[in-house]
């Protein structure tokens, strides 16, 4: 590993260094809170943490119910199908849309982008019903998928600028095949954001309540229905657990991806 | 001035394999969007419905006299203005102020994780926090400043959706961040800066004057989707908002439920009402990026 020489230490960096940390403990004692509520058993008023510290929701979990660990199986399946499929498509169809300044194309991109998912579901709860795809899997795969391939259009769309075009149309002039066109041009300029489309629209499965709640009907348990199920139980603890348990896996993913984020940004510096 | 194509031409152009996205495009999007805003159209006056007795505009009527269309937009639109603006210049206050801080990977590690909190755990905390019985408010009777829940400000479930308004910004602020830092770094505001203060601007000229019209020209789409995200937000206005005034999604989805089919027109009267919002800010957006274009 090459050692990065150290920079002389500046009251900018010192007070950079400062407000990080500060940041990093707010983010901290924020996130610390839930796992606290979860690792214990009732919440009485003037008490700042769980009546008792025993561990009994995620004791239960283990014990008994392995209707979490199903619907964590459950969510991560779809969105990793959602988000390939529809970040896919859009990279492809973006290409076409924002180049020749198609307007009504990337207006219809934009469609369900800006339309509020739980809305457009319950217009289409009927004709889902009709067709047979609710209350079935493929069915909220469907619906999801139809958001986010407009997200990626519209993401895509915004990045996929004429110098890109120019750069494809210089290799396709020296020679080069579709092949190298990925490689020399692509991947250098779209990599970092063809990977943010995809966790985004992942996420936006993972996360979504909505159209899973209308089109799922309640037969599709994802971590959110569960999430949602504890909460009407009013039980803070549970909700807790399963708030934890729905934001570990997005968290992890996002989190490794702004700082890969982080240190190619770092590599370039580096190389210039 | 190109002369017009022919007309076989134009329809050769159509079926060009290399069209095949824009044809996903309408299949995929167009269709099942056009069916939600005409079903919903239908079902308003009556036309289609297991309940329907034939063409009305009863259920226009209603909701017009209840009130409760006005006060659903006016509300919504509240709420997505407030939490656009304080998501807007936080995110590009904080990109022109410590770019350097915000490529840390301390910060970046926190911008992530925020990122990746869920709507939902972002209602659930505020909630536990700031709620009349959250965390918060115990502190402050620990600490013997209030005597009990009363005491402590409302500001979940409250009249001016505090609680509503801090979790959606909570929750867009981060992708905010991490675009308006991205910005930054592609259109290399530092050197930007620096070249406009050596030609002699200040730092301030230098800020308002460059970098910011570039940065707000680039970001206008985050901004605009920014505001549409919170207009359409269904999770944390059904956690942390009042019972009424409510916003499209809350209003919308409790009408639509199963158990009273009488009410279910009105669902579709509200989704219009949103559709019809929607539409006039996508249009707006729309113009938005022409200008960044140009």
């Amino acid at each position: 590993m090459i050692k990065r020489p150290s920079r002389p230490t500046t009251r900018a960096t010192r007070s950079a260094r400062f407000l990080g940390a500060a940041c990093c403990i707010a983010v901290a004692i924020f996130y610390a809170f839930p796992v606290w509520l979860s690792l214990g058993s009732g919440w009485t008023y003037p008490h700042l943490g769980p009546d008792r510290l025993d561990g009994q929701p995620w004791r239960t979990m283990f014990r008994q119910s392995s209707v979490l660990v199903d619907a964590i199986a459950m969510s991560a399946a779809v969105a990793f199908a959602v988000a390939t499929a529809s970040t896919i498509a859009g990279l492809m169809t973006a290409k076409r849309v924002a180049v020749p300044a198609r307007g009504w194309g990337r207006w219809l991109a934009l469609t369900p982008f800006v339309l509020s998912p739980v809305i457009v579901a319950i217009c289409w709860q009927d004709l889902f019903i009709r067709v047979g795809l609710a209350s079935s899997v493929l069915g909220v795969m469907l619906a999801q998928s139809i958001f986010a391939y407009g997200f990626a259009t519209v993401f895509f769309s915004e990045l996929w600028d004429r110098e890109l075009h120019r750069y494809e149309a210089l290799i396709a002039t020296l020679g080069g095949g579709w092949r190298a066109r990925l490689r020399h041009a692509w991947w250098p300029r779209m990599g970092r954001l063809f990977m943010i489309a995809w966790f985004q629209t992942g996420l936006f499965s993972w996360l979504d309540y909505g159209l899973v709640s209308v089109i799922g009907g309640g037969r599709v348990v994802s971590v959110t229905m569960v999430l949602f199920a504890s909460l009407r139980e009013a039980n803070l603890n549970q909700a807790m657990q399963a708030g934890l348990l729905l934001m570990l896996p997005a968290v992890v993913i996002s989190s490794g991806m702004v700082l890969l984020l982080g240190r190619s940004t770092a590599q370039q510096r580096s190389q210039r | 001035m190109t002369p017009p194509e022919s007309k076989p031409r134009r329809l050769k152009r159509w079926v060009e394999p290399a069209d095949a996205p824009l044809g996903l495009l309408v299949i995929l999007i167009a269709g099942p969007i056009g069916w939600a805003v005409g079903y919903a159209m239908l079902y308003s006056v009556g036309g289609i419905g297991r309940l329907s007795r034939g063409w009305t505009v009863e259920p226009w009527r209603v909701a017009w006299e209840t009130g409760q269309m006005v006060s659903s937009l006016g509300w919504s639109l509240a709420i997505a203005a407030v939490t656009t603006l304080l998501v807007t210049t936080l995110g590009v206050g904080l990109t022109l102020r410590c770019a350097g801080m915000l490529q840390r990977r301390a910060v970046l590690l926190a911008i992530g994780i925020g990122l990746g909190t869920p709507v939902m755990v972002w209602a659930l905390l505020i909630q536990a926090w700031l709620g009349s019985s959250g965390w918060l408010s115990r502190f402050a009777v620990q600490a013997g400043l209030i005597e009990g829940p009363p005491a402590f400000p409302v500001l979940v479930q409250d009249r001016w959706a505090v609680g509503v308004v801090l979790a959606l910004t909570m929750q867009l602020l981060p992708l905010s961040l991490l675009t308006f830092s991205q910005f930054w770094k592609t259109i290399q505001g530092d050197r930007l800066r620096e070249t406009a203060m050596s030609l002699g601007a200040s730092r301030a000229q230098a800020e308002w004057r460059i970098v910011l019209p570039v940065l707000i020209g680039r970001g206008r789409p985050v901004v605009a989707l920014t505001f549409l995200f919170a207009l359409g937000s269904f999770e944390i206005p059904l956690l942390l908002g009042r019972a009424a005034p409510q916003m499209f999604s809350v209003v919308t989805y409790r009408h639509a439920g199963i158990f009273n089919l009488s009410d279910r027109p009105q669902a579709f009267v509200m989704a219009l009402v949103y559709f019809a919002v929607c539409a006039v800010a996508a249009v707006s957006l729309l113009r938005g990026l022409r200008g960044v274009e140009r």
